[in-house]
This record gives structure tokens, sequence and C-alpha cells, in this order.
């Protein structure tokens, strides 16, 4: 499966190649890139851990490709306008975007997306994932998952804050909602602050966060750490446990963030730019970098993150189907 | 024919305003009160724009009815040099991306000239002072993304 | 003691050199870049940010810090110069300051702004380093709830900033919700009213709005006699304030400092209200409300100090939150992060350098902009003494770049002309703008509000009088409410605007 949409997408690009070449245009493109500016679409607002890492990899992928590659934050939606946006862009190479987990999981949780996961896009990067917390306001007075789970089970229908609709934290929401049997309500926010923020101001009382964004609340106190969504605790914060030992067997969410470039990008464009960032992502500088902020670094190749999102956009397919869950 | 009041024409302003939004956000998912649709909010809004709007073309009536003179300003409008100004924009907006900043700019204050009391001379003078200035300031100071001369004008 | 230590920390690093020659730099290219329409601190911020990556995380965001601010005072310079407000902000300062302009006060206009800013910054630098860490407990005790009540007040007292009919302005508020709601539901994605153009999903762009309805509609309505168009140029004799002038400021600056400083710490609609709000108060408790409009100077040093105050205090939520009040400060998010630096409560005691550093700047930051401006009010003045069919094409010009730079489009032009003929019709039907653009503004905050708050007490509309603080919001709304229908002061009102259609 994965074989076959890869072939479609490297046709899509040899053609788009091929009509380049006949306009004159294509491999003059191609060689000189880039020549200008590179801008890397966060569909996310600024802050959030996509645009964290959007940050860190613009900066490195400026160095590598003598360019500024600008960060653009285009919140909304759960990421859907700024990757519709992009998946209309001109395939150039100067419109790249980094994603997270909702580009794989909107397709089947929206009736409809302004994008298409497989055909609108060319892969270039699984650069690194970033897991969750589980957090609760001191004040529900729950110190672990076990307790939270009685919590809740007294208490049906408390809220549960994410940072928007179709985020990794709202499907762990859904998840633990499902797997605990436990009657939660999701709350989506815009944006991992807000989404952080209404966990501190007891607004809502538990919620899902990315490890980057919660970390700080966690050590301080504001916030307590029930579990991490992750098979292995943080390396950030090793005393969370994940979900998964702590009371829901094979629970786990994988937050993927990876660099796209919309199809028919030239391959040669793709190629120069897999090599930049997987030469970044060897540099042990950055890895230590990035676990510190709370990301465990990948950095695969185009073709092994093209495999990756086949496997995830059928899994949540199913996870999201069986679930029942909408984005309303 | 009736000469419209200036109020009367305010109401019906904004009683249009509001039925199209509010014919609009009708179209979309009102969802409930507690899990609101994107039409759920458009359509309050557009409903109070509406209420006011009814209003005020109610009171307005009234008054006529009582034989209030309008509250109409003075002035006429200035219909020939108020479509050269926005014809400038217009042409600018359409312009711009095709050929290029330097022409477009140029032909711009040239048509926003002529609406005031300038003379041909004047008129021409400003053209090309303010695109020389913005020419500098915004492309070479502030990298404004605008060709200096567009594709349409490339051989 | 502990806070003086705190600010000595701060400013060593403030104080060095380098930093206090970035601080310069940042006000500079602020300054400039606000003064030109269109253009704006975020875009500028946007393209300076790599650059900063080279420096030391202090030096880059106090550079990024004095553009944020340099950008907020020379906005005001062209809203009070030639009515062109790029910010919904320096949309406050334009209404008495382009009106003071008009009557040869511009130097004393701007000066106003330059004090007021000054003062507002010492002020809120002080607030910042005494109270930060409190202070951004006070976030948290607003959720959707009280914030959808402000945003209410807010609006509702705008009504005070229109000094014609009280049913326009209630209407002009609406419209302007209305057409703030144009785009992508944020939280579905469902486009509305888009008319199904691309260029539409990201909503209407404030820069098109506001220099469309203030800058074109002004060119169109001067156009409509010649006569009244010589009322423009005027003498221009005084650079500076009176005496007289200094003792009228005093109390609306402070006022305004203290609304200013309070609203800043609320990251959900506090930065935008704050410098409604302090005109909307100097208005209501003025001896002479009928000034206000027509050149009144209390309308410029009130909201120009609660707009500096809050730009100032509006760092709390960011640095301890990291909620950005303002997509400059987004972007600065980015600036520290790129440093590695993580915003959070733990940013005061991990980075203390950074954090004191930054504080002590800004003071330095306001005291640079003042000197900085003080001597170019002569220039920017002597540009009004051009002739008024000379300088008109030049607006045109300007407003054109603009609208075109923030999406790189001339869609964005196309709806400069559009809101610069709404703005001209609504005007011409005796409606008025700051209404509008206030409730173009808060539009999207008060629905977000809404319906978060709503779905929080699962569809039960009284959850707007549980909370305390919400219930003040609304019954401050209804006091203002009924007090502007009240007869007395309708009277009042009646007798200054004879023309009204009461």
């Amino acid at each position: 499966m994965s074989k076959s949409t890869f072939t479609r997408r490297t046709a899509a690009g040899l053609l788009a190649a091929a009509c380049g070449g006949l306009l004159g245009v294509g491999p003059a493109l191609a060689q000189g890139y880039p020549d200008k500016e590179v801008r890397l679409v966060v569909p996310f607002s600024a802050g959030g851990s996509t645009d964290q890492l959007a940050r860190i990899l613009a900066e490195k992928l400026s160095d590598k490709l003598g360019k500024r590659v600008l960060v653009d934050n285009v919140p909304g939606a759960g990421g859907n306008i700024g990757m519709g946006m992009v998946a209309r862009a001109a395939p150039d190479g100067y419109t790249l975007i980094l994603v997270s987990s909702s580009f794989v999981v909107n397709p089947s949780l929206y009736a409809k997306t302004p994008y298409d996961p497989k055909a609108d896009f060319a892969p270039i990067s699984y650069i690194a994932s970033a897991p969750s917390f589980l957090i609760a306001n001191p004040k529900l007075g729950v110190k672990t998952f076990p307790e939270f789970l009685a919590k809740a089970k007294a208490e049906p229908g408390m809220f549960y804050a994410s940072p928007g609709i179709g985020t990794a934290q709202h499907l762990a929401g859904e998840l633990l909602k499902k797997q605990a049997q436990i009657d939660i309500e999701h709350a989506p926010f815009n944006g991992a602050g807000p989404g952080v923020t209404a966990v501190l101001s007891n607004e809502a009382p538990i919620g899902f966060a990315s490890v980057p964004s919660a970390i700080q609340h966690v050590q301080s106190g504001a916030l307590v750490a029930l579990g991490v969504t992750t098979l292995e605790p943080s390396a950030s914060a090793p005393d969370v446990p994940p979900l998964d030992k702590a009371g829901l067997p094979g629970y786990e969410v994988d937050h993927l963030q990876g660099l796209l470039a919309p199809a028919g990008t030239p391959p040669e464009v793709i190629a120069k730019l897999s090599t930049a960032v997987q030469e970044i992502m060897a540099d042990p500088q950055m890895k230590e970098r990035l676990v510190k902020l709370g990301f465990v670094p990948v950095g695969s190749t185009p073709a092994a993150f093209a495999t990756t999102i086949d496997t995830q956009v059928a899994k949540w397919k199913g996870v999201i189907s069986s679930a029942g869950i909408t984005a309303k | 024919m009736i000469r419209l009041r200036s109020n009367t024409l305010c109401g019906l302003l904004f009683l249009a305003i509001a039925l199209g939004f509010g014919w609009a956000a009708a179209g979309y998912d009102l969802g409930t009160a507690r899990r609101m649709g994107p039409g759920y909010f458009p359509l309050l809004a557009a409903a109070i724009l509406g209420l006011f709007g009814l209003v005020i073309l109610g009171r307005d009536l009234l008054a006529a009815a009582r034989g209030a003179a309008s509250t109409s300003p003075d002035e006429p409008v200035p219909w020939r040099r108020g479509l050269l100004i926005i014809g400038a924009i217009v042409f600018f907006a359409a312009t711009a991306a095709g050929l290029g900043l330097v022409p477009a700019l140029a032909v711009s204050v040239l048509l926003a000239s002529r609406a005031g009391a300038n003379s041909w001379r004047q008129s021409l003078v400003q053209a090309v002072v303010l695109t020389l200035m913005c020419t500098v300031i915004f492309q070479m100071g502030l990298g404004l993304k605008l060709p200096l001369i567009g594709p349409w004008l490339a051989l | 003691m502990d806070l003086f230590q705190a600010l000595l920390t701060g400013a060593a690093t403030a104080f060095a050199p380098i930093n206090i020659l970035y601080c310069f730099i940042g006000v500079l290219l602020g300054t400039i870049v606000g003064v030109l329409p269109g253009v704006g601190p975020t875009a500028t911020v946007a393209l300076l940010l790599p650059a900063t990556f080279s420096l030391d995380p202090a030096s880059g965001i106090i550079m990024l810090a004095g553009i944020y601010y340099g950008a907020q005072y020379g906005g005001s310079t062209t809203a009070i110069l030639l009515n062109l407000p790029g910010e919904s902000s320096s949309a406050v300062t334009a209404i008495d300051g382009y009106r003071m302009a008009q009557q040869g006060r511009a130097g004393t206009a701007l000066a106003t702004a330059a004090l007021g800013s000054f003062f507002a910054g010492t002020v809120a630098t002080m607030i910042l380093a005494v109270a930060a860490p409190a202070l951004s407990q006070v976030a948290l005790q607003f959720r959707s709830v009280e914030y959808f009540s402000l945003i209410l007040l807010g609006l509702v007292t705008s009504v005070l900033l229109a000094h014609g009919s009280i049913l326009k302005a209630l209407a002009m508020i609406a419209l302007g919700v209305l057409l703030s709601l144009v785009g992508q539901d944020v939280a579905t994605g469902t486009p509305r009213f888009t008319f199904d153009l691309f260029q539409l999903y990201n909503g209407i762009d404030f820069v098109a709005v506001s220099v469309g309805v203030y800058g074109i509609s002004e060119i169109l309505r001067n156009l409509e006699n010649t006569g009244a168009r010589s009322t423009m140029v005027h003498a221009l004799s005084r650079l500076w304030l009176t005496r007289k002038e200094f003792r009228e400021i005093a109390a609306p600056v402070v006022r305004g400092t203290a609304l200013g400083s309070f609203f800043g710490i609320l990251p959900g609609g506090g930065h935008v209200l704050s410098s409604f709000a302090s005109y909307s108060l100097e208005k209501a408790i003025a001896r002479e409300p009928s000034r206000f409009g027509r050149g009144a100077i209390e309308g410029v040093a009130g909201p120009e100090s609660a707009n500096n105050a809050a730009a100032q205090t509006s760092f709390i939520p960011l640095l301890t939150l990291g909620l950005p009040a303002h997509p400059v400060m987004a972007l600065m998010i980015g600036a520290f992060i790129m440093q590695g630096i993580v915003p959070g409560p733990q940013v005061i005691s991990s980075e203390p350098q950074l954090f004191w550093g930054l504080i002590v700047s800004m003071w330095i930051g306001n005291l640079l902009l003042v000197i900085l401006n003080l001597p170019l009010i002569g220039i920017w003045v002597k540009l009004l003494s051009i002739r008024y069919d000379a300088l008109f094409p030049a607006i045109v010009a300007f407003s054109c770049i603009g609208a075109y730079s923030v999406m790189s489009s001339g869609f964005g032009v196309l709806l400069l002309a559009l809101f610069g003929v709404l703005g001209y019709v609504l005007v011409r039907f005796g409606c008025e703008l700051a209404p509008f653009i206030l409730g173009f503004v808060l539009g999207p905050l008060l629905e977000e509000h809404f319906r978060r708050a709503m779905m929080f007490s699962r569809g039960d509309p009284t959850v707007f009088l549980q909370s305390p603080i919400s219930v003040g919001f609304i019954l401050l709304s209804l006091l203002a409410l009924g007090a502007m229908m009240m007869p007395g002061f309708r009277r009042r009102r009646a007798e200054i605007f004879t023309s009204s259609d009461d």
C-alpha cells in the first residue's frame, strides 16, 4: 500500500518536473534551489510544540540551505487552514509545512478536509515525536492515574482541555475515554498555551498537553501530571509513568511531527531537503536540545515517512470510527 | 420623486446587510446552545444588527410621518473625484503584480491626483516623486515583495 | 532586598552598551515601520527574527521588544497626522488626535502621546518589577465567562466613543462584529461568508478595514467641497505643551496608565480594550464630553498612556503563561524558544538576567523613544504644511502599498477600496467608526469566549451571572446602557448635537 502511493507521488513529481521542463523553469528551479527565502508553515499558533520544533528546524535549515527559512503560523480549524493552504501552494520548494498528528487524523475526523494527506503532499521527513501528559489541576485532589479513574467514575461528565479538535491531545482524550470507559467531555481550545492555561485556571479540571507546553507547570507544582501517552517515560520527566503502565495497558498515542512539501515539488528539491534534515537530525547537539524540550528525535527518510503516514491514517481511521468521534 | 431620507437609507443599509449575513449564517450548521455550530453566533449577531436597522428605519419613518425634516447632509457626493480615487486604488489592486510597482503606482497616483485641484504638471510631478519615494522606502528599505517592473511588461 | 537585587541584575544587562544599542535600533526600526501604514510591527519582527538568533538572547529579545513598542508609538504618529490608523489602538488616538492636527495642534498631540507613553511605560515597568509573579495569577481568575462579560462591557461602553446617535453606534458595533466573523470558523473550519474566495479564509485584514474606513473615506469626505479642505492647513505654532495643557493631561495619563496596566495582564482581549476603555472613561467623566471627537487633548493622553502601559504589562502573561496578547508577542515566543527559553512560571527564576534585563530595557526603550521622537515632531508637523491636494495622493499611495503588503496580493487593496466606500457611506449617514472598529477587533474573541462559556455551562446562559467578576462587568454594562438612555444624558447630548435624530 505504501509502495503504491509512493510511486504515485513520485510519478506526480516527475510529471510536474516534466511540465516544468516544457516551460523551461523546472530544472533551473531545482538546481539553484533555494535562491530566495523559504516559508515553513506551521498550522498552529506560535508557542506550541510544533511551533517550537519548526523554529529550531528553520534555524538549522537556514544554515544548511544558505537562504532564510521563515516560520509562518497559520492556525485554525485543527490545522486544516494551514494544511489546506500548503496543499494548494506552488510546488516549488519555497513553501514547506511542519505538521503534527492532526495531519493524519483530520481526514477521518472531519466530513471534509481541504487536503488529501497522500495525494496533496510530498513527505520529506518524520522529524520527531512529542509525547503528551495527562494533566490535572491540583484542586481536583488526585495525585495518580488510578485516583483519577476513581474520581472520573464517581463524577461523570468531567471536561478535558485540548489544544484543539483533531490534535493528538484530543485523540488521546477520546482514547482514554474509550479504553478506561469513563465519561469525560472534550473542550477544545485554540492552541497549546490556552489549553494548558484552562487547566491552570481550573476552567477544565483535566487536560492533555504536550510535554514541552506543560513541563514547567508540572515542575512548579501548579499542575499534576497523571501520566504520559507514550510507552516510555519522557526523558524530561522520568517520574511521570506511561499511562500504559499506570492502569491502561496498551494505551499509546504517537505524536508525529513531520516535514512535507506540496505534491509535485521537484524530486531534486525533496532530496536536497531530506538530506539537509537528516544531517541536522544526526547532530548530537540537536538531539540533546530536542530531548531537553520534551521531543523524541527521529529524522526519517521520505520513504519511511510515507509509510508512517499510510499506517497512521489507517490506524486513526479505525480508532475514530470505532469510538464514534466527530469534529463537534 | 420622493427624496430619500438619510436615516431611512441608513436603516435600510443595516437591514440589508443583516439579512444577507443572516441568510448565509442560517445555511451553516447552527448546532445547539451547548455545542454551537459555525452558524449560531453569526445568526445572533445578524439578528441584532437587523433589529437596530429596523428601529432606525422605523423611527425615521415615524419622524417623516410627523413631518420632521430629514437630516441629510448638504454637501453633494463628489462622484467624479470619488470615482477617480476609488479607480486609482482598484487600478493598483488589479495591476500591481502584473505591471510591477513602478508603473502601477505611477498611474494610480496620477489618477488620484486628478481628483484634487492639481494642474497636469503638478500631477505628473506627484506621480514621479511619490513613485520614486515609495520604491526607495518600501522596495529597497523594507523588502516589499513586488517586482519593480512586472511580468506583463517583461519582454 | 530581593526586588532591588533583581532590578540591579536587570540594570546590569540592560545598561550594557551593546544592549542599549540594540534597544535603540529596535525602537528606531519600530518607529519607522509604525509610521508607514500597513507595514506594521508583525511583518518587521517576522523578518528580523532570524537575524536575532546570532545575538545574545537578551540582546535579541530587547531589540524585538523595542520594535514592538516603537511601532506602537509610530502608529500613533500616522494616526494623528494622516488619520491612517494601522493598529486598533491607534484607531482611538485618531479620533481626537487627527482633529487636533486639523486645528493646527499636531505638535501638541504628538508631544502628548510621547509624554503619556513615557509616563505609562515608566509606571508599568515598575509594576512589572514589583508584582509580575503575583499578577500572573490574575489572568487565571479570568475564564471564558469573565472574558465574555468584559468584552461585552468594552463593546457597550464604546458607544461613548461616538457623539451621534446611540442606536447607530450600537448598530455599528454589530456590523463590526459581523464583518469580523468572515473567514474560516476557528472551531470547525467551516468557511463563513467567504463567497468561495480563498483570500477571505483567514478573515478580512485589519489594515484594509481600518485604513479604508478612516483614511480613504476621509479623503472622499474632504473632496466633497474645496472650501473645507483649506481648514486642513493651519499655522503650526507650538510643538510643545502649555502649562495649562500639562495640567489637562496629568489626570488622564495617570488614569490611562492604571487602566492599561490592568488590562494588559489579561491576554484574552485586554490589550485591545485598554485604549478604548481609557477613551470611554475620559469622555464619561469629562465636564464637557462634547469636546471629545473634536480635538480633546484628554482623548489622546489617556488612550496613548493606556495602550503603552498595556503593551508593557502584557509581557506578564507572555513570560509566565506563554500567552501572547498580540501577534508580535506570538513571534517573540518564537524568539524565546529559539534561544532555548520556554515561557513559563520558571522563566523569572531560571532566567533572571533575561527577565529583569527585558523589564529594565523596556524603560530604557521608552526613554529612547521620547528622545528620538520629540525632535522628530517638528519634522512630522512640517508634513502637514504640504498642500492637501498634493498630500492626499501620497496617502492613497501609502495606503495601497500597505494594504498590498499584508497579504502580498492585490486582494487586500480591493478590500481597501471597498471599505473606503463603506466608511464614506456610513459616515454620511451619521454613523461613527470607532464602535465599528472595536466590534471588528473584538468580534472573534466575543464569539470564542461565548461559545466556550456556554459549552462549559452545558448550554446554561445563567453561567454569566454565577461568577462575581462577570456579574460586575454585566452590571457595569447595564449601568452604562441605562445612563445613555437616561433623559438627562440624552438631553445633554441633544443640546450639543442639534442635528441628532432622537
